[in-house]
């Protein structure tokens, strides 16, 4: 399957990403008239309609012409409203939306979030500014600055690796680089291959999952190596499902990539000696992860929590000594 | 089972040469989550994956060589990639599962391969 880079972009972005996150309501008992007014200072055609901070339909500006037309411009909105109005939800992909729009030729579609109250509206608009928001982050984007290597002490390497949301291309790359720094300093290959195989599905769920990326960091000591994973958003809801083998909430476009199998947090915590997840929903995700040098050395009582953490009280948390 | 005669068994074409080694195991899929999870070892994969990812997917394994199926064409990325990284490609006309017996057939019939 061969898919243009702007489909691969409206597949990656979601819907709360390109949608007018202010939005002008009205309510029902407001007359068409109030809807008229409305709409023209705001410069939109259409309103929602809310009511006790949920919307209950949506009026347009055709229906607002109806009622010039026919003499009912004084009467209630909730009147004339359309209440069986088409919504999408605000962690969909774009291309969902989009395709919805065009189908319907609806000039727009709000949103709901999660809980089904409306968060915005998505309009061709909002979508167009926010493709070209998009493709100028892509192309502003520092090629050079995905690896900085920092050597603090002799004996301890420091590797940060930045990972963009979405860049399948180069899923792998750090698993790659980190591997070969492994093997320069003459690691054992099996505990080579662990790191890698971390590394790899670490960053897979930073470019499937993650809102704006993340970040890997290696520590690579004479006792142990370390790996931190960290985004900010979308955080994982239930960490018990999605380590379980085969849970996966990826797409049909990721997994056409090859990726998205659900065995990637399985998958980690099999290859490591000490995995820690912390996530927290709208917040985001890290993982701890340590790799010991020496199997049954001092290293592996070492293993002290991480208090510097972002994610404090109330978060879901999974820790496992292998 | 030698390389050599893995390529030979499934009339492969080789994209990325390299001095000939021992083959104890066979990874056959096209998911890289299922290739990444595998815990085999002097394995070469069997995949119908041809982007740079794959090879990728294939260094972080160690795996030993890669032999792409159903006669995909091959990105030049790849190709480079697989240089880069040491690792033999070549790539045969056959699907996996014909593939798959192929190399099955050869690999447990050799006294030195069971596993």
């Amino acid at each position: 399957m061969e898919f243009s880079f702007v489909e691969e972009l409206v597949h990656r972005l979601k819907v709360f990403q390109a949608m007018a996150k202010d939005v002008v309501t009205i309510n029902p008992q407001n007359t068409l008239r109030d809807a008229q007014i409305t709409m023209r200072e705001a410069r939109v055609s259409g309103l929602p309609v809310v009511k006790e901070n949920m919307m209950v339909g949506i009026v347009t500006i055709e229906d607002v012409i109806q009622a010039l037309d026919h003499g009912y411009i004084e009467e209630p909105v909730d009147r004339w409203m359309t209440r069986d109005v088409v919504t999408v939800e605000s962690n969909w992909p774009l291309s969902r939306a989009m395709s919805i729009l065009n189908r319907t030729r609806f000039g727009r579609l709000p949103v709901l979030d999660k809980d089904g109250r409306l968060c915005g509206v998505v309009t061709p608009g909002s979508i167009l500014r926010a493709l070209l928001t998009e493709l100028n982050r892509l192309l502003a984007r520092d090629e050079k600055s995905e690896v900085t290597i920092e050597t603090l002490e002799s004996e301890t390497l420091l590797l940060r690796f930045d990972v963009e949301a979405g860049d399948f291309d180069r899923a792998g790359l750090a698993s790659v680089q980190l591997k070969r720094e492994l093997a320069a300093r003459g690691v054992d290959p099996e505990l080579q291959r662990r790191v890698a195989i971390a590394t790899h599905e670490s960053e897979t769920n930073l470019i499937i999952h993650s809102t704006s990326g993340g970040t890997i960091i290696a520590d690579i000591a004479p006792e142990c190596i370390r790996l931190t994973v960290t985004d900010n958003g979308p955080g994982i809801e239930n960490i018990e499902q999605a380590m379980q083998p085969g849970y996966s909430t990826a797409s049909d476009f990721v997994r056409s990539l090859g990726f998205g199998a659900g065995m990637g947090l399985s998958n980690i915590k099999r290859c490591t000696d000490h995995f820690e997840l912390k996530s927290k929903p709208g917040l985001g995700t890290r993982l701890n992860l340590r790799f010991n040098l020496k199997l049954g050395s001092a290293a592996a009582a070492t293993g002290q929590t991480d208090k510097n953490s972002l994610l404090n009280g109330g978060a879901n948390q999974m820790e496992i000594e292998g | 089972m030698l390389w050599a005669d893995a390529i030979k068994a499934v009339a492969a074409q080789t994209l990325v040469d390299g001095s000939d080694f021992e083959i104890k195991n066979f990874a056959a899929a096209d998911l890289l989550s299922d290739i990444l999870a595998t815990s085999k070892e002097d394995f070469v994969i069997l995949t119908g994956q041809t982007a740079p990812q794959a090879i990728r997917t294939a260094f972080a394994v160690g795996a030993l060589g890669i032999i792409i199926v159903r006669g995909k064409q091959v990105q030049v990325e790849s190709i480079n990639a697989a240089r880069g990284y040491g690792i033999p490609l070549a790539v045969t006309q056959l699907k996996m599962f014909e593939a798959c017996v192929a190399l099955g057939g050869l690999l447990w019939s050799s006294p030195l391969s069971k596993s």
